[in-house]
């Protein structure tokens, strides 16, 4: 095949829409939220038990206990923005020759990895997850230590089928 | 690393499984001596001050010898190495009976390596790097010097994946072809690098060695120090103080001295040579070491310098390939070339990197990343201003002072020049680094952007090659975006092989 280098504009390069990525199940919404509620549970039921050990030692609260009640409370509600601002932002978008995934308020990431780069493909599902039907899409490329490119809450079939099409896309790169 | 099945049938006998030079027993025996001693020394030197140890001391030594020597011998026996016609297997493991197959197109690099006691035999060890997901690396201990070198022609001199002779219509290299000279480090031009090294760092990895031997030595050391008189010990009383510069001289010499003794280990008789397809170097001293970097599997170049070495011209380049999965923070996949004057460094970058041309764009970061760097190193101020005394804020305040003033340094160079097929990232200021990439290696993109961020349109970067990122934070998001689709345009329209 004849070598080609013809000039490209740069306008004319495809680009990532934002508005363009495809939100994840609603069921993951609720997975999530189930683990934010457990969470707040136990550091509830683990502040109150530390109140009730403080009340009967000193008859009040020292600062430490304060500090302790400030930080469990604006770690929860910084989690709550998240979950509550973040979880509509995250979505995935799969293009002709690359993927990209989206997740993120505070932090707002967007990876994109080509499919030619894809070194292996995996979907791992833990036993909550099967509950609510959703898994997680891992793709590897070369160059670092695991994942690098983890989609959570994937509807399994939908991952199912990426999942081919990556390994096929795959196998012909 | 996989079993490859489908070269089960290839092999078919065309070459049958070999065993290494019988060296390869010294070699096993060595390693495991070593390994041995490595691991329990604490325990050894803990041994070593007890009396009744030493009674048995021959005995236990003896026995361990022959252990050893009983589990070199087997292992040399067990490990055999076949050559195909496009895969090299090899079976070895005593107890673990193993078999690893390993296709031509997925070796990175092929290292011929001779300690001083295979220099003596006239035999060399073979390592082959791979990037497999699983990041083994395999070695053949022990063949003959010459038969080292056709082995390592033989693995080394193959198409590149995806690419035949046919499709590029060129000849393939072998890997003793002649090359051009880039460079050749001279004994004078090796003192030199040795002395802009880092001493301060190399006296300290010394004083530290040195401090984590003298702990299981403490008995000993107690015993010397009570012969000192007691007059002595009255005296350094009153002269301690005259004693810190001596210590401080006594420091950066020790630093210096092995700074000398390193460089001249590692790089004696260093040679870098371009050959058809990439770069060959060979050197070294106690072990002697040659390989050969298709320019292809290069992901990235690497330039720094410090002061001293940009006082005399000097710059360290090292070149990093593909690391595997498991090799992440390794650096056996990285080869440095110290000593390298301007004109080197461009024909080294000529070497493996296309012409870069004209600079499109030069990418700097927002000043809301100094001010971010100016906080975050001011902040030790707060609590010694709260709690400390005059003598600390003074010290504390200077130490801060020299911080920010190196932000600003660090702030003022950074820069990240893009052309449509290459990024250039320029930082630091003390030790000043360069990166090069060609965005068609890439392996993803990472956008990054946070409410603070997103207030004043800014993002951060991260194109991730193969052996490592290439960052660039708070830069204007329409000019992030736009690198990222020029990086994805140039990765998923070309199908040159990159790895």
């Amino acid at each position: 095949m004849p070598f080609t280098n013809s000039s490209v504009s740069i306008d004319s390069l495809p680009t990532l829409e934002a508005a363009d990525f495809e939100g994840l199940p609603s069921r993951y919404r609720t997975y999530r939220w189930m683990v934010y509620g457990c969470v707040l549970l136990m550091a509830g039921v683990g502040l109150g038990a530390l109140v009730w050990f403080e009340l009967e030692a000193v008859s009040t609260l020292r600062w430490g206990v304060w500090f302790a009640i400030a930080l469990v409370g604006v770690f929860e509600a910084t989690w709550a923005l998240e979950e509550w601002k973040g979880f509509p932002l995250r979505g995935v978008l799969v293009r002709e020759h690359d993927l990209s995934y989206r997740s993120g308020f505070l932090r707002q990431e967007v990876i994109t990895v080509p499919f030619n780069r894809i070194q292996h493909s995996e979907i791992s599902q833990g036993p909550l997850a099967r509950v609510f039907n959703i898994c997680t899409l891992k793709l590897y490329t070369a160059g670092s230590s695991g994942a690098n490119l983890r989609v959570s809450g994937m509807d399994v079939e939908r991952a199912q089928r990426l999942r081919q099409r990556l390994d096929e896309r795959v196998r012909r790169a | 690393m996989n079993e490859s099945e489908g070269h089960n049938e290839q092999l078919e006998e065309e070459a049958p499984p070999r065993r290494q030079h019988l060296a390869g027993v010294i070699h096993y025996f060595l390693r495991y001596t070593w390994v041995f001693l490595r691991s329990f020394w604490p325990a050894l030197a803990g041994l070593a001050v007890n009396d009744s140890f030493w009674k048995y001391s021959h005995w236990a030594a003896i026995g361990f010898l022959i252990l050893v020597g009983v589990v070199a011998l087997l292992q040399h026996l067990r490990f055999t190495f076949q050559v195909g016609e496009d895969v090299l297997v090899i079976r070895k493991g005593v107890l673990q009976r193993e078999r690893i197959a390993i296709a031509f197109d997925r070796i990175q690099m092929v290292h011929v390596e001779q300690a001083w006691w295979q220099q003596i035999l006239g035999v060399a060890g073979l390592r082959i790097d791979t990037a497999g997901s699983s990041g083994t690396e395999v070695e053949i201990a022990a063949v003959k010097l010459k038969e080292a070198h056709v082995l390592k022609g033989v693995l080394s001199a193959r198409p590149a994946s995806g690419r035949s002779e046919e499709d590029t219509g060129q000849e393939i290299p072998t890997a003793n072809a002649p090359g051009r000279a880039i460079i050749s480090l001279s004994l004078p031009r090796l003192f030199k690098i040795g002395l802009t090294q880092n001493h301060l760092r190399n006296a300290l990895i010394a004083f530290g060695s040195v401090a984590a031997f003298a702990e299981p030595l403490q008995g000993v050391l107690t015993q010397w120090f009570s012969g000192v008189p007691d007059y002595a010990w009255w005296a350094l009383k009153f002269v301690w103080v005259l004693l810190i510069p001596l210590l401080a001289i006594g420091v950066v010499m020790v630093g210096i001295l092995i700074s000398l003794i390193g460089a001249v280990i590692r790089y004696y008789n260093l040679e870098v040579q371009a050959v058809n397809e990439g770069l060959k170097l060979s050197g070294g001293l106690l072990k002697k070491f040659e390989f050969q970097v298709p320019i292809h599997k290069v992901q990235m170049l690497e330039g720094a310098s410090g002061v001293l070495q940009r006082f005399i011209g000097f710059e360290t380049y090292k070149i990093h390939q593909a690391r595997a999965q498991a090799e992440v923070g390794q650096s056996g996949m990285t080869m440095a070339i110290p000593g390298l004057e301007r004109d080197h460094a461009d024909q080294l970058n000529g070497v493996l990197f296309p012409p870069f041309g004209k600079v499109e764009t030069i990418l700097r970061p927002h000043k809301l990343m100094l001010v971010r760097m100016v906080v975050v190193r001011s902040l030790i101020l707060i609590p010694v201003m709260v709690w400390g005394t005059a003598l600390l804020k003074v010290g504390v305040t200077l130490w801060v002072a020299w911080r920010i003033l190196v932000a600003v340094k660090q702030f003022d160079r950074l820069r990240l020049e893009v052309n449509s097929t290459q990024v250039k990232l320029h930082q630091g200021w003390i030790r000043q680094r360069n990166m090069r990439v060609e965005l068609r290696k890439l392996q993803r993109v990472v956008l990054v952007e946070n409410w603070l961020l997103r207030k004043r349109s800014l993002v951060h970067i991260r194109l991730h090659t193969a052996a490592g990122p290439v960052m660039m934070r708070y830069i204007p998001k329409e000019r992030g975006q736009a690198l990222r689709d020029a990086a994805l345009y140039e990765v998923e329209s070309r199908s040159e092989p990159w790895m």
